[in-house]
């Protein structure tokens, strides 16, 4: 059989810039803006120099009053330099979980009375993001802010694409909320962009301003200039920590001094390495306890609580030794502390009695960024200001105490029903990444393949997953894109064209500019990028016109994002016996195990 | 809703509509109607309606809920059916024709319980196995293992114990890796050979020195690999294969339910 196939020229890293519209009198005008005036030209590479760049990978927004420039909770990989006027950053909760909520749904909810109706919302694939960011924001800060505060009158301008909501009342909402102003030569919105996160705040035009979109791939080719990267760690620093701290359940009552102390006051710390997925795919055969003990070690269990660490991006590892290795108790992810049980069980002792110590470790699985706050500073600022509620259960009997001997505990003692063994496989195959995680009961499967036929006939005939994967008990983990906490695959693609959702925050890959560069399917550490040929619009398979060679492009699960509801694989099983779960959430794993 | 309310909420519809149907056909025949054309008209529509089954796999994209809820709905139909086609058909069936519709009729109802039964059953069996294998890479692995067996056996004949374990292979594992499964393993998969082999093995252990002993060991993890694959083989395509004969069957029963009316009808007169 023969198959058909159409001579292309090889794309290239540029063939879609960011705008067509950049002219070269703009780009004259933006090459003197600080602060790439002061850039040194021959800092950069000579296959992407300064000028290319921002012609390319930059985009100049001309916004009126009131328009939005991105939204807290989208997911976003470009940052926003000010080039004229001012952009008000805000602080607090300002729409409440993106406008199109306020949208009737349409859905006939008896279709999911009688079980036949999508778990899922019927208006866009749902969003992971905003969902966890609600439950998180439950608490009563947020509620009175949204309740306080009457939600702010929007609108739409411009059509298609370029559509913007903007604020009605601008300096009526300002005056409302919390709020920082961005003024020209500010950065802003380069933290979301460069953790491949969601956006923590709202960023509005203040009045008629100049606003420089750069795509993260052109921001990670602008490091190349020192000044600017320095300029870029810094403002990441002193934002991360600010806004990190206000999201924190534990602090939402703080008085706005103590707050400013537990700023001054805390420390960040990385643990392992950012580009772990390296290391990961490399790494030798070991025993559970060796993997274990390899791992950075944050806190140890049994040494003084000096302080709270508070999990900012990645996953740490909770640990207790047991006989002579270790069993994992528990991972943290963002948002997650670790500490707070021994602080609070020290801060109400009297001052003769030791104090206790850590009764676990933390881990660095991967890559971790924390915050850590010393504990004089959580005595004083903090837990005097916590609800009762807020703060966990009393340490009732110890396990690690200063002069006395440590006890192993029960195996069975936990505080959730997911397995140890369950726990230690999801952590060492970093599966608990996945936010989307394909999940097979192989004792439900009949092994009938109406998954991947299903699959194969919404993906134009080629299915973008394989029924295969490691396997835990009845459970198998099957090599489908897990739409991950942390996609790695990100970090590499020199085009941009493996992205984020804005809204649902899936991981999606944009065919117009993919390159085939192969460097998401490198570096997923879990295989779920396949390289395939691509085609064109007939069908016809891809050739470089020059050396005949086909075309490559990536190819993986997008949840099917396109149809709504659920994907077709999990739709098309007739056993039930495939779901997609959250595996990065305990509360989840531990959910699906009870059902 | 959860499973059990579910499946309590199917089977009182099913209980209903076969309690409707009953006081239907007591009905005409308390007034001297036509109670066949009534179970024939019922039991037409509710065939009909398992066929929705196959209409919703193949249009996947509409937002009608996930198959294995028509599965569901499928099974109760296919239970309401059967009782509805025990009242239908007279007794003794005659005809050629009308008893060949009753056989396809009750072989594909037969099937469908049969698969119901296996669906649930060839997971849990597929699923103690250390592996999962996909059935279309398994040829290639059972391959892979006969070869890796091949090559020890070769091996240990130039060990000092002599050709013990090569003649044994020649003799018993040969055939066990190069050729296909009996037709009686493939419709009932079991561990029989897999024992028997394992014990032959076993006792071969006393002629054979310390690497031969190595090699024997590792010949009985093949032979363990080799018996897994068979048994994945067997049992995915016996599901398989009663999935084919499940719908084919089917579509011979729409033609014959199709000339079947077309013949009552022209027998009453009627076409
Ligand atoms: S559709 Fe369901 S039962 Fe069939 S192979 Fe896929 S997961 Fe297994």
């Amino acid at each position: 059989m023969t198959v058909e196939s159409v001579e292309v020229e090889r794309p290239d890293r540029w063939d879609h810039p960011l705008t067509e519209e950049m002219t070269a009198e703009q780009l004259q005008w933006l090459l003197g803006q600080h602060p790439f005036a002061a850039m040194d030209g021959d800092r950069f590479a000579r296959g992407t120099p300064l000028a290319d760049i921002l012609r390319n990978d930059s985009k100049v927004h001309r916004l009126k009053a009131g328009d939005v420039v991105f939204r807290e909770g989208q997911y976003g990989g470009s940052a926003y330099l000010v080039l004229r006027g001012q952009v008000r950053i805000f602080l607090s909760k300002l729409l409440a979980n993106g406008p199109e909520s306020s949208r009737p749904q349409t859905r006939h909810d008896w279709l999911g009375w009688l079980g036949f109706g999508s778990r899922q919302p019927r208006r866009a694939p749902s969003s992971p993001e905003h969902d966890r960011r609600r439950s998180k924001r439950s608490g009563a800060q947020a509620s009175s802010i949204d309740r306080e505060t009457p939600a702010p009158e929007i609108g739409y301008r411009g059509e298609g694409s370029e559509t913007r909501i903007f604020l009605q009342d601008v300096p009526g909402v300002i005056a409302q909320h919390k709020t920082s102003a961005i003024s020209p030569g500010e950065l802003f919105g380069e933290m979301a962009a460069v953790t491949r996160s969601p956006r923590e705040f709202t960023a509005v035009a203040e009045a008629e301003c100049d606003v420089l979109e750069i795509r993260w791939q052109g921001l990670k080719l602008l490091k190349q200039d020192p000044a600017f990267r320095i300029l870029l760690d810094e403002r990441y620093r002193s934002e991360v920590l600010r806004t990190h701290l206000r999201e924190t359940q534990l602090f939402r009552f703080l008085p706005e001094a103590s707050l400013e102390q537990v700023v001054a006051a805390a420390k960040f710390e990385s643990f392992g390495n950012l580009e772990w997925y390296a290391e990961y795919q490399k790494r030798p055969q070991a025993s559970a306890s060796q993997s274990i003990e390899a791992e950075p070690l944050i806190a140890e269990e049994g040494s003084y609580a000096t302080g709270l660490w508070i999990i900012r991006g990645g996953f740490a590892r909770l640990s207790q030794r047991q006989g002579a290795g270790h069993r994992t108790l528990a991972y943290l992810g963002k948002g997650q502390l670790f500490g707070l049980a021994e602080l609070w069980h020290n801060s109400r002792q009297n001052r003769s009695a030791p104090p206790l110590p850590f009764q676990e470790s933390l881990r660095a699985i991967g890559y971790v960024d924390t915050v850590c706050v010393p504990k004089q500073v959580i005595a004083e600022h903090v837990l005097p200001y916590v609800r009762q509620a807020d703060l966990p259960p009393n340490i009732e009997s110890p396990r690690y105490q200063f002069g006395q001997p440590v006890v192993d505990a029960p195996l069975d003692a936990a505080e959730h029903n997911v397995e140890t063994g369950l726990l230690e496989f999801l952590v060492d195959r970093r599966l608990m990444n996945g936010r989307r995680t394909m999940v097979i009961d192989t004792e439900r499967c009949t092994r009938c393949d109406d998954c991947v036929r299903a699959c194969a006939s919404t993906h134009g005939g080629t299915p973008v997953f394989v029924r295969e994967g490691p396997q835990y008990g009845r459970w198998m983990f099957a090599q489908a894109c897990m739409h991950c906490e942390d996609p790695v695959c990100m970090i590499g693609c020199p085009t941009g064209a493996i992205h984020r959702d804005h809204e649902s925050g899936l991981v999606q890959i944009n065919e117009q500019t993919c390159i085939g560069c192969q460097g998401c399917a490198q570096s997923c550490p879990y295989d779920n990028i396949r390289m395939v040929t691509a085609a064109d619009g007939h069908g016809r398979a891809k050739v470089d016109q020059q050396t005949g060679l086909p075309i490559l492009q990536a190819s993986k699960c997008d949840l099917c994002s396109q149809q709504g509801g659920r994907p077709a694989c999990q739709t098309a099983c007739p056993h039930d016996a495939l779901v997609r779960i959250d595996l990065s959430e305990l509360s989840e794993v531990s959910r699906w195990m009870e059902t | 809703m959860r499973g059990k309310q579910r499946r309590i909420l199917g089977v009182t519809c099913t209980l209903l509509c076969v309690a409707l149907t009953a006081t239907g056909v007591q009905y005409c025949r308390d007034h001297l109607g036509d109670e066949s054309t009534l179970t024939g008209w019922v039991l037409l529509v509710s065939t009909a309606g398992l066929y929705l089954l196959s209409v919703r796999k193949k249009w996947l994209q509409l937002r009608l809920g996930p198959v294995a809820s028509w599965l569901q709905m499928h099974v109760y139909l296919g239970s309401f059916a059967s009782v509805v086609f025990l009242m239908h058909i007279g007794w003794p069936i005659r005809g050629i024709f009308e008893l060949a519709l009753a056989s396809c009729f009750v072989i594909v109802a037969v099937s469908g319980i049969a698969l119901g039964i296996m669906s649930r059953t060839t997971p849990v069996k597929l699923a103690a196995i250390a592996n999962d294998y996909p059935l279309d890479k398994i040829p290639a692995l059972q391959n892979r293992v006969a070869s890796q067996a091949h090559q020890t056996a070769l091996q240990s004949a130039t060990f000092g114990e002599g050709a013990t374990l090569s003649e044994y292979y020649q003799r018993r594992l040969l055939p066990f890796f190069r050729s296909p499964r009996s037709l009686f393993y493939r419709l009932m998969p079991n561990g029989f050979t897999r024992r028997k082999l394992l014990r032959e093995l076993d006792d071969l252990n006393r002629y054979l020195a310390e690497q031969g002993q190595v090699s024997q060991q590792s010949m009985a993890v093949m032979v363990k690999s080799k018996d897994d694959l068979d048994y994945h083989y067997a049992l995915q395509t016996r599901l398989r294969l009663l999935f084919a004969a499940h719908i084919s069957l089917t579509w011979a029963l729409v033609l014959m339910i199709g000339v079947h009316v077309v013949l009552v009808y022209r027998f009453q007169g009627a076409l």
